[in-house]
This record gives C-alpha cells, structure tokens and sequence, in this order.
C-alpha cells in the first residue's frame, strides 16, 4: 500500500469516525462474536456508561437480562445473514441503562465488511417518545366512538378498533387482513373497489363518496347506513388509509323526519347553502310559487325574488351568512315572492341557520302574507277614513302611520309628520311629561285612556293649543311594538269615554317551536324553539307522549284534534293551553298539519306552537293580586328601579303607572331623604328579609306634586327567575299621625288622668291631669313601672291584671267590682275608677288608662248607702238592664236572700214566675220614661221569696241618674197587711154600699110613698077650713093650723129626704156645666118663692165649671131659696151672684140681705138637720146647707159662710174649672 | 063647653081635682076613669064609655092599676082622631125617669100635685087656660 491510501484510509477512517461520533442515534459496533467494538457519544449518554466500560463488553449487557438469551439468537441469525434492516420488526425492543432502568429501542443494523471480519452496526434510537404516542394513537383509535379501520393499499384490514368490532359484530382477528369490502354490502363491493383505488391514487382527507349513500354491512347480514372520513396514513409500509365509520341510523332516521316535518310544514320551507342554491324544499314551497322541486332545487334562491329585488335580495343573505341567527329577514321591508307563474305575491320569511357536514345552510319559512296584507290595507283603510286621528308610533316614538284627520287636525301635511318624534304634537311644556308617559307605555302596554284625569293638549303647526282626549292600544306587528293613539278634539265636545277604533292587535312571536309527534301523541321530534319554550330537551322528550305537555282539561280536545288530523283536517292557530317541564301553564296557539308517509297514509302530526301569553298570563295574575292590595305596592329591582306598581300606589303618589315604572324608587322619596333612602335600599338587598323598612324612623314620601305625607313601609324579598326584587308596601299614615295628633291634645286636656302604658308595665305618657291627680311631675312617672301608682298592698295583683289585659286587650272598665286605689307622691291612697283602652288594637301594645278620682262619688256613695241601709222599705235599685245592683237589709229581711245572692242578678228573681215577662216589660218601659211614680198602677204585684214563697207589694220607682248610667230604685213594701185590710175594707165598703143602696132605696119608695097622703092631709084639711071657718070655734082654727104646719113639715122632711136620696141614687156625671143656665133653671123653679118675696137675683159673670149639672143645680136652688128666704123683715130680698178664678177652681159667692148667721155659728149650719131657727121662725127642714156642703166636696171644692147678724150672709165655694182633674173618689157621697 | 078626663085612681085625690076644676071653670064637664084600662075605653069610645065625647084634655095620673097611665098617651097619639088631645100628667111621683118617660109619649105637661091646694088650683087654672081656651097647643 503506498501512502496516500493509507492517508486516505486514514482521512475516510476520521471522517467515518466523527459522523459515528456526531450521529443522534446511539451507534454500536460488534464484532461477529457480539462484542463492542465501537460505541459513539450517544451510546454513553443513552446508556449512561463511558465507552471504557463498554468496549470489549458482551453487547447483551445493553439488553434487559431477560431478553439477552433471544437477543444472543438474534444477533447470531444476523451475522448469518447480515442485511440493512431494521431489527426485530415488530418485536418490542427494550435497552437497559447502566443504572438498570429500561426503556424501548429501535434499531438498524447494518453491517459492515473490513478485512478484519464482518461487524455489525446497530443504530440504536431511543423509542419511549414514539412508543408512547404510538401507543396514545392506539389508544384514541381504540376509544374512538366511530369505528376506526385502518386499510392498506390492496384494501386489507390492517388495525380495527373496539368500535368497528361493535358496529359490525365482528372479532377483531376476524377482521385483520380481511379485505375491507366485507364489511360492504355486496352490491356495492364493486363500486367500493373502485372508490377505493381511487383514493389510494390521490389520498386526501376527506368525506368519502360525499352524497352518495352508504351503506355498511354487519356480520348478520344486515346493512346500515354510514359515513366514512378517510385520511391517509403514511407508514413505512407505504401509505394506508385511516377510515372512520359512523352508523347514521338515527341520523338518518331524524332526518326522515325532518324531510317529512319540512314537508308537511304548513309555511314553505326553503333550505339554502351558503353560496345562495337551494338545497331542498318541501311539498309547500311547490305549491306557493307553483315550481316542482327539481325546477328549484340547485337553483339560486333569488328565481324565487322578483327580478327588481334581487340584487338587494344577494346582499341580505350574504350578510345573513355572516352573522347567522334565528331571525326575521329583511325586518319592516317590503318582501315578494315571485311564482313560476311571474306573479308576485307579499311574503314574510323567518330565517335560522343550519349547520351540517355540508357547511353552514340557511333555512327559510316563507309565508304568504297576501291575506294579511290585505287585512294590514283595510286596517290601513279604517285608520284612514276613521273619524278621528290616528297616530302610530313607535317604540322610540317616532311617527310611522298617521291618517287624514291627524293632518286636518294638526295642521300637517303626512310627510312633515311620518318620522317625527311625536312630541312635535305635545306642547312644549308638556313634552317631558309625554316622554315619559310614551315610555312607561310601551313598559306596560295597554289598551286605555292615557293619562286619565289629566288634561290633555296638543299643538297644532301654527303654535295653538287645543283639549285632546287619547286612546292609545299597543300594536305589536313583524316589525317591533307600536302604540296606537286615537285623538280626538275635544274643544267642543264633551269627553266621551268611547275609543274611536280598537286595533286588533296581532301578536307574533318570532320564533315558532314545531314538534312531531305520532298518532298515539308519542314525539318523535323537537326543535330548539320547543326546547325553549317547554323546557324539555330533545333528549328528554322525545319519545314520551305528547299528553304530558297538555293540562287535564285540554287533554279532550287533544284527542279530538288528533281525530280529525287522522282525516286530514289542519288546525290552525288554535288557543289552548300545555304545560312546561316546571308545570307552569303556557298559552299557545298551535298550527298542527298531518304527516303523511309515502303511501299517503297518515301517520302523525305536525304542530308549531307560539308562546302567546305566557309571561302575561302571569303578570296579569301578578298584578291582579297587587292591585287589590289596600296598601299601595311598589316592586323594586335589584337596582331600585320601579318594575311594578298598583293602582294604590298610582293614587297614594299622584302618578299614572307609567311615570314610575323603570325610574329608580327615590322619585317616591322628598330629595333631602333620597341619598339615606339609597343606601337603605342596597343594604336590604345584601340581607333581604321580610320587615319593616326604617323602622322608628320618620318616612316620608313624597307625591307627584312635590307634596310630601308620612308613610310606613314594609318590605319583603321576591325572588323570580328574573332575578331579585323586593315588595314593598306603603301605607300613607298622615291620618294616623293626624290622630295621634289629636290624640295628644286630647290627652292633655282631658278631664281624667291619662296614663299610657306599654306591655311591660312602663308608663310612656302621661297628661297634665295625672300629674295633677298622682303628686308626681311627668319625668317623675314616664318610664316607671305604672305600679308606682298603685297601693303596695296591691301591686301583686294588677300586675296581673295587666298581664291579662294585654292578653285581650278590649275598650272596658277595669277590675269592674273591685275597689280600686291610687296611691299618691306622698303616700296617701284614695279610691279611683279605670277606664281602659287598647292602643293600637293590632298589637295591643299599649294600653289608655283613664283615672278618675272618685273619692267624692265614694262619698256621696256611701252616703247614699246609709240611707239605703237604714231605710225601712225594701230598697232594690237596678241598672237599665235589670240588674240589681244595689240593696239593702230590710230587702235581705224581706226577700230573704243575702245580698250576695241579688246582686248582679236579674230583678225578676224577686218576682214571680208568672209574672216575669210582664216585668220585663214594665221595666223597659219604665226606662223608656223614667218618673217618679207608682209601679203598676192598680195592678197586682207580688213579690216572690226564696223560698218560693209570693206576698203582695207595693213598689214605689224613681229614676236614678249616675255617672254610671241610669238606674232605678225600687222601694218595695210588703203590703200583706194592708191587703188584708183593704180587703176588709173593701168588704165593709161594699157591704155599706150595698146597705146604704137599701137604705136609699127604701127613702125613696117610703118617701114618694108618702107623698100622696101627706097632700092629702094638707089639701083636705086646707078645705075643711074653708068649709067650716067660723063654723066649729077659734080653737079649731088654731088645730087647722097645726094640722096643716105638721103636715107641712112632715112634708119637707119627706121632699128633704127625697132630694137626699135622689142625690146618692144618681151617679155623678162630670161635664161642663154652665153655671148662669143653672141659674135660670133654678130661677124659673123657685119664681114663686121669689115672687112672693119680692127678691132680686143679681148674677155677675158666671164661668162654666166641672161638675155634675143636677146637682149643681140643686146647690144653687138650695142656697138661692137660702138666701131668700133668711129676710129680714121689711126689706126685700136682694141676692147677689158672683164668681172669681183661684187657681184650678173658681169661687162663687152667694150674697144676700138677710138676717146674717152669728160667725161662731158658721161651720155649724153645714150639719145636717141643724137649725139655727124654729119652724115657725124660718121653714126649712135643715138639711139644704149640708147637702150643699156634700155636693161642694164631692166636687173637690170647699163650702163656707162669711156673716154678721143684721149684716146678710154671703156663703162661698169653689167649683173645678172645666180643665182642672180631678182626684178620683170613692162613689158613695 | 068642654069635656075633660081625669084618670085618677086615688078618691082622696079625684075629690080634689074636681073640686079644683069646677072652682077654675064650672061649665068644664069632667069625665072620670078610675084607672088605666076605663081611660082606654073612654078613648076609644068603647063600654062603657061607648057615648063618650071626645075629651078637650085628658088629666092622667101616672100611676094608674090595672093599666099603667102612660098606656094613655100611646093610645092617644096613635089614632087619628084623638092625637090632638093634650094630655096632662099630674101626679105625686118626681121621679125623673115617669117624667121623662112621659115626655117621651107625648103628653103636653106633667106636674106634682102641689100639697097646698090653692097652689093646686092655681096650676089647674093655668093648665084650662093653656089648654082649653082657644086653640090646644099642640
């Protein structure tokens, strides 16, 4: 060899050397005995030894002990035939460190030929990185929910997953370097070879046979519909292809029913792609603008769009494929719908993106809105031609709509008006004020009157103002809420309440929920609408019955729904009710179409359900409630604004509704308060609890005029699911502070003592009396226990009647009975009287005492009682309810009851059962008008003894007024005895009557009896004389006279006798009686006795008087014929008459000229019989003058003489005025 | 010339009555019946009176036997021809009730007997005077 060879050698020796050296891999050189012979860097670091330690070594020792004897094998069966390869392909390689620690290798051999033998050079990589994404790999593919299959070029099943195994019932081994196509239906292997070349040819990732169907086929045979992503798999091997297989079953199966939904969808369904072709219709859309499917599918949608509008049409669905959502399209424009047939018709599309393997796809609802429209234009038409003025404004109150008679009446021409705010009709100071009314209207819209009660003005364009009255109803269209308002002038006309025109107003929501279902109601399908609006996800719902969406009483019509839908029938927009997954009861309207199958056959329905009242409903509930609330309710949000107020609270504070809702609480509140109020506010809503608000605070609200009142408010906490708020109610309390106003004044200036006590005892207030009353100053009393007014000896005691006022606290007198004391500053009691009251019935937490001082009552009682006790008539004394209520001894004595026993009782106790009620009632009417009179007036009355025993009383009654009420006092006396004597009296009276009546009778026969004789002893004797005068002798003259004066006298007696009879016989009989015609009469009776006298009668004036007229008469005669004939002689008789008022009774006087009466004698001539003269001296029987005197008396007056001799007699009496009552008297006089 | 009756049943009493009338006027022609049942007949011109004139006054004690005196009046005012007669009652009895009764009959006057007989004939005379003379009062 010549140098430059072994230079070369030597320069390829380094080189080979540093690339060994430099190499990443760990490169080990043995030689044929399977030592190392070489060993790089990487060897030391990989294995952790310096080559020193390894050099010359066994290469085993790099080898996990139990793999050397293999690798020992191995390395043997390569040197045999040694060749670049990787070593042990396959096998799991390990290498083991110095330190012990393995970890899996790869290598590649290579050998390597030198003169000095063959060596081997394993290039050793450390594989944990890859094994252990390897393995990763594995796992995921294992995992994997779709089946993986992994092919090689010629289509043989490499690596499968848990899942392929599972999917199509195959073992993994069976499957493993089988040709894929088994796991293809067989008529499709050929066309699956051919795909699959082609793959290989070009591999790429992606959807395999995108819209083709495919089909897998499981070990039994049966096939099913998949889909396959392929992606390449570079191997060493070549490249495989990694196909993942995915069951569309279900897929496929909602998408059947999607198609069908689509299909019998009542609106026209339109799926678009995002380049604007349309992918699939359904049966509706042929049908609205009159193309078959196939002429529409892949077609732009815009062959649907009036040329006009195309362009503008492109940009909105670009636009929309930007920003994708659940959407009207094209809101509050004007869109059309173009028919095959070139005509044009108004539609309303909804839009809602759809996402598929496909890419993003837009499906539209479109409806045909011709008939709406043509409602919209009538609508349009009233509001035109309605009489007065509409306008239509919107949520920001711009102008949208206004008719003629707006102009007329404004002064504006459309335009000037359409897109003006509406205020521009509002006089500008009162443009504020309308702002916030049109906000708070759209907040709680209505139909109403606006603003009720207010004065309305509008403003026309030149500036003038007119009275306006307004109807406003809101009107919720596509295009967003609006707000009708009908005007009406009223400058001439009086207010009417009447609206010009109601709108019906068309509510929508945009978003409609469409559920399937089968004919037994069972759902098969749900949209993301149905989800929101019954809270069920598809997951939940989807194969239970429809019946658990519908309430109870709805559940009949369901079934007849789905009747008639079984015939075709299509319901549309029908009202009814289903409940939500919270069992709430929804409102919706329901548009539910038949599902046909291919045959024709119907097999299920379809309904969209609209959400129409649902929140309402509950509002309305809500506010119901709160409207009825006495208090006046304001609901506050977390950030204390006004979301709901009832009508107490529009009347407490002067504003409409819509003026409070949405502004913040303090507007409720005078400015001085707001910043407190606001801090209040937020530190309920850290601890929201029911209480009261402030409490001992002074709370003020304040009212729309600026006015402010005193309030109470009381708060609780409302959770909702939108979120917090909180109730509070607010009572205006100006009249209780006005009371207690009043009540205080009151209290100070009241006669009695007024002491305030609470529960506990403690005196609160106390007023200038009890001050006075007690000896204490007010500071001295308030906040001492109320005892300190009250004897030690009994404090015990009222602190339990305290307690048990406070238990029922009730307006009355205390310890009504017991005698109470006062005990004042200085120790000295005196008795007292309580009056007591609640304060604050509610909670009784105070208590009003009265205190009077009664020491006088006491006294003036007790006086009383003394008399009482020692009177000797039964004393009963009785309060107006028949009580007893006092008695004394002599009742205990008479009744025999002990005091104890008769007080408090009724007083009909005392009297018999039988005659009770009849009490009763005297006593009410004894009541009713108290006298002091006699009880019963000539009734029985009987008393009733305990023991049952009954005695005749008397009861004497007068009234008794007390500050206590009215009462009664009874004096009672037992008149057993006096019973007993008027009986007897009443016997003997009448047994005299009836002798004395005898008596009378017998004068009477005896005396008419012996009239006759007795005249004719006088006329015959009279005519004796006559015949015999001068005949028998002078003697005989002188028996003539006596006869005659005998017979005469006797007869006087008898006419005496006679009149005295006649007298008693005739009952009196009271009248009026004329005394002058009683005068005549006797005039007329005696005109011979007066002729013969010569006697003047002088009458005065005379009166009528009461009295009986016989006897009146005869009184007069008597005293006429008296007076006359009493003459003296020579003169002739003058009788004077006269009569003078005294009181109740007149007194006559009967005056003569005669020979007078001697006046020791002049009570005596009124005895009966008593004659002041002989016979012979002056005629008369004697007893004129005391029948005179009988008849005087028996007419309550009273008969006397005034006289001297020589000097005439004037006899008086007195006779009762026709008016004057007289006493009754017995009969007999 | 003139006719009267007296019905009287007491004789003490007729005496007197006549003896009055004839000192008042004796032309007067007096018929008697003693009691009620002949002052009938009279009246009615039946036995024994069946001749009798029509009586110018008819002077009745009340209380007649057999037939009471105030049968009298009744007769008389109930016939035609004789309820012109004015009848007179004269008698002993006061009694308000006779006097009443009487009055309520017809009879013309009723007076007690005065015991005195000049006052008896005074009130005879006055009652021819009233009665007889001229016309009768009715």
């Amino acid at each position: 060899m010549n140098d430059t060879n072994g230079v070369i050698a030597e320069v390829e020796d380094r080189w080979y050397r540093e690339i060994v050296e430099a190499a990443p891999d760990a490169t080990v050189m043995i030689d044929s005995n399977g030592l190392i012979v070489l060993v790089n860097r990487q060897t030391e670091t990989l294995f952790g030894y310096l080559r020193s330690e390894l050099l010359g070594q066994p290469v085993e020792i790099l080898v996990p002990e139990r793999y050397r004897r293999t690798h020992h094998i191995h390395r043997d069966g390569y040197f045999g035939e040694p060749n670049m390869r990787e070593m042990g392909a396959g096998l799991e390689l390990s290498g083991v460190r110095k330190d012990g620690t393995e970890f899996p290798v790869e290598i590649s051999l290579s050998p390597v030929r030198t003169d000095r033998g063959v060596f081997a050079t394993a290039a050793i990589r450390d594989a944990t990185a890859r094994r252990a994404s390897e393995n990763q790999i594995k796992n995921v593919l294992e995992t994997a929910p779709d089946a993986m299959v992994i092919i090689s070029r010629t289509g043989n099943i490499m690596l499968v997953n848990a899942q392929t195994e599972r999917m199509f019932g195959y073992t993994r081994e069976s499957l493993i370097g089988r040709p894929i196509e088994v796991l293809v239906p067989e008529r499709l292997r050929t066309q699956h070879i051919g795909h699959r070349t082609g793959y290989f040819v070009d591999p790429k990732v992606r959807g395999m046979g995108a819209g083709l169907e495919l089909s897998g086929r499981r070990k039994d045979g049966s096939e099913f519909p998949i889909e396959i992503s392929l992606s390449p798999l570079e191997t060493d091997e070549g490249t495989l292809a990694t196909a993942a297989v995915r069951d569309i079953t279900d897929r496929k199966k909602s998408q059947e029913q999607m198609r069908n939904l689509l299909e019998t969808a009542p609106d026209a369904m339109i799926i678009i792609d995002q380049r604007g072709m349309i992918k699939l219709v359904n049966a509706q859309t042929e049908r609205l603008f009159g193309f078959d499917r196939d002429a529409l599918v892949n077609q732009p949608v815009e062959i649907l769009v009036p040329v006009r509008l195309r362009d503008k049409h492109v940009g909105h669905r670009t636009g929309y494929f930007h920003d994708p959502k659940i959407r009207e399209m094209g809101a509050g424009l004007e869109l059309w719908g173009l028919r095959a047939d070139g005509t044009e018709f108004p539609i309303e599309i909804s839009l809602s993106p759809l996402d598929t393997e496909e890419g993003r796809l837009a499906t539209a609802a479109v409806r045909d809105i011709t008939d709406r429209k043509r409602t919209q234009e009538q609508i349009r038409n009233l509001l035109e031609t309605a009489p007065d003025a509409m306008v239509i404004i919107d949520q920001a109150g711009v102008i949208t709509l206004i008719n003629r008679q707006t102009e007329r009446l404004f002064g504006y021409s459309r335009e000037q008006l359409v897109g003006q705010p509406v205020e521009i009709l509002v006089p500008q100071r009162l443009r504020e004020k309308h702002l916030g009314h049109r906000r708070g209207y759209f907040l709680d819209p209505k139909v109403r009157e606006m603003g009720a009660g207010l004065t309305l003005t509008g403003q026309r364009r030149d500036g003038s103002e007119f009275p306006i009255e307004i109807s406003l109803s809101p009107l919720v269209t596509e295009d967003g809420r609006f707000a009708t308002a009908a005007v009406r002038d009223i400058t001439e006309r009086m207010l009417t309440q009447d609206a010009s025109l109601r709108l019906a107003a068309i509510v929508e929501s945009s978003n409609d929920a469409i559920l399937g279902k089968t004919l037994d109601g069972t759902i098969t399908s749900w949209n993301k609408a149905a989800e929101d609006l019954y809270g069920y996800t598809r997951l939940e719902i989807v194969g239970k019955s429809i019946r658990d969406l519908v309430p109870e009483a709805k559940l009949a019509e369901l079934d007849a729904i789905m009747a008639g839908i079984c015939n075709g029938a299509v319901v549309a927009q029908l009202e009814t009710n289903r409940i939500n997954k919270r069992g709430q009861l929804l409102d919706v309207s329901l548009t539910i179409s038949p599902i046909h199958n291919a045959d024709g056959v119907v097999v299920g329905a379809s309904t969209i359900a609209r959400d129409v009242g649902m929140i309402k409903k509950a509002q309305l509930k809500f506010e119901a409630l709160l409207e009825t609330a006495p208090d006046a309710m304001v609901i506050i949000d977390q950030n204390g604004l006004i979301t709901l107020v009832n009508r107490q609270t529009e009347r407490l504070f002067g504003y409409r509704s819509s003026g409070l809702i949405g502004k913040p609480v303090e507007i409720l509140v005078p400015e001085r308060l707001r910043h407190k109020h606001l801090g209040h506010r937020t530190g309920y809503f850290v601890d929201p609890k029911v209480r009261e608000m402030g409490a001992g605070l002074e709370l003020w609200g304040r009212r729309a005029d600026g006015t402010e009142f005193p309030i109470e408010i009381s708060l609780s906490p409302l959770d909702t699911e939108e979120g917090n708020f909180a109730t509070a109610a607010v009572r205006d309390i100006t009249e209780r502070r006005k009371a207690a106003e009043q009540f205080k004044n009151l209290l100070e200036t009241a006669p009695d003592a007024m002491i305030i006590i609470e529960r506990s005892g403690a005196i609160s207030l106390v007023n200038q009396q009890a001050e006075h009353l007690f000896g204490y100053t007010r500071d001295e009393m308030i906040g001492q226990s109320v005892e300190m007014l009250v004897p030690e000896q009994l404090r015990g005691r009222h602190v339990g009647h305290r307690d048990g006022y406070f238990r029922d606290p009730k307006v009355r007198g205390m310890g009504a009975g017991l005698e109470l004391s006062g005990r004042r500053k200085n120790g000295t009691e005196f008795p007292i009287e309580i009056s007591l009251s609640p304060l604050e019935p509610e909670d009784g937490r105070f208590a009003t005492a009265a205190v009077r001082d009664i020491t006088d009552r006491k006294k003036a009682q007790e006086q009383i009682s003394n008399l009482l006790e020692t009177a000797p008539d039964a004393m009963v004394i009785i309060n107006q309810g028949g009580v007893i209520t006092l008695v004394n001894r002599q009742t205990e004595r008479l009744f025999g009851y002990e005091r104890g026993a008769m007080i408090g009782q009724r007083v009909e106790i005392l009297v018999p059962e039988r005659l009770r009620d009849v009490h009763v009632g005297h006593r009410r009417g004894y009541f009713g008008d108290p006298k002091v009179r006699e009880m019963g007036a000539g009734l029985e009355l009987w008393g009733r003894r305990a023991d049952g025993s009954e005695f005749p009383i008397e009861i004497s009654l007068s009234p008794l007024e007390t500050p206590d009420g009215h009462f009664a006092t009874a004096a009672v006396r037992d008149i057993t005895e006096r019973k007993t004597a008027q009986v007897k009296l009443t016997d003997y009276a009448r047994n005299l009557e009836a002798s004395n009546r005898e008596l009378e009778e017998f004068a009477y026969v005896a005396s008419h009896d012996l009239q006759a004789p007795l005249r004719n002893i006088i006329s015959f004797s009279e005519l004796l004389r006559e015949e015999c005068v001068g005949k028998i002798g002078e003697e005989a003259d002188q028996y003539f006279e006596f006869i005659e004066e005998g017979a005469m006298r006797l007869q006087g007696l008898i006419k005496d006798i006679l009149e005295v009879s006649r007298l008693n016989r005739i009952k009196r009989s009271f009248a009026t009686v004329d005394t002058n015609e009683c005068l005549e009469g006797c005039r007329t009776q005696l005109r011979s006795l007066l002729q013969d006298t010569g006697a003047t009668i002088e009458l005065g004036v005379l009166p009528d008087v009461k009295g009986d007229a016989l006897r009146l008469s005869q009184l007069f005669q008597n005293l006429l014929s008296n007076a006359v004939k009493f003459q003296r002689d020579g003169v002739p008789p003058v009788v004077r008459i006269h009569a003078r008022r005294l009181g109740e009774f007149w007194e006559f006087s009967v005056a003569d000229n005669g020979i007078g009466i001697d006046p020791e004698q002049s009570l005596q001539v009124f005895e009966i019989f008593r004659r002041l003269h002989t016979a012979e001296e002056y005629p008369g029987s004697g007893i004129g003058l005391s029948i005179c005197k009988k008849i005087v008396e028996s007419h309550g007056g009273r008969i006397w003489v005034e006289s001297e001799p020589g000097k005439g007699a004037t006899f008086k009496f007195t006779l009762p005025d026709v008016s004057t009552t007289l006493p009754p008297e017995h009969d007999y006089v | 010339m003139c006719d009267v009756l007296i019905a009287e049943d007491d004789a003490a009493a007729l005496h007197l009555t006549l003896k009055a009338l004839k000192m008042v006027d004796g032309r007067i022609r007096t018929h008697v019946a003693r009691d009620g049942a002949q002052a009938l007949a009279f009246i009615r011109r039946q036995p024994p009176f069946c001749d009798a004139p029509r009586p110018q006054l008819i002077v009745l004690d009340w209380n007649l036997p057999k037939v009471h005196g105030r049968e009298v009046p009744v007769a008389v005012r109930s016939s035609a021809a004789t309820r012109d007669i004015p009848i007179v009652v004269v008698t002993t009895s006061d009694a308000e009730k006779d006097r009443e009764e009487a009055a309520h009959l017809g009879v013309n006057e009723y007076f007690v007997k005065a015991p005195h007989f000049r006052d008896f004939v005074d009130s005879m005379r006055r009652i021819t005077e009233r009665y007889i003379d001229g016309d009768a009062d009715s």
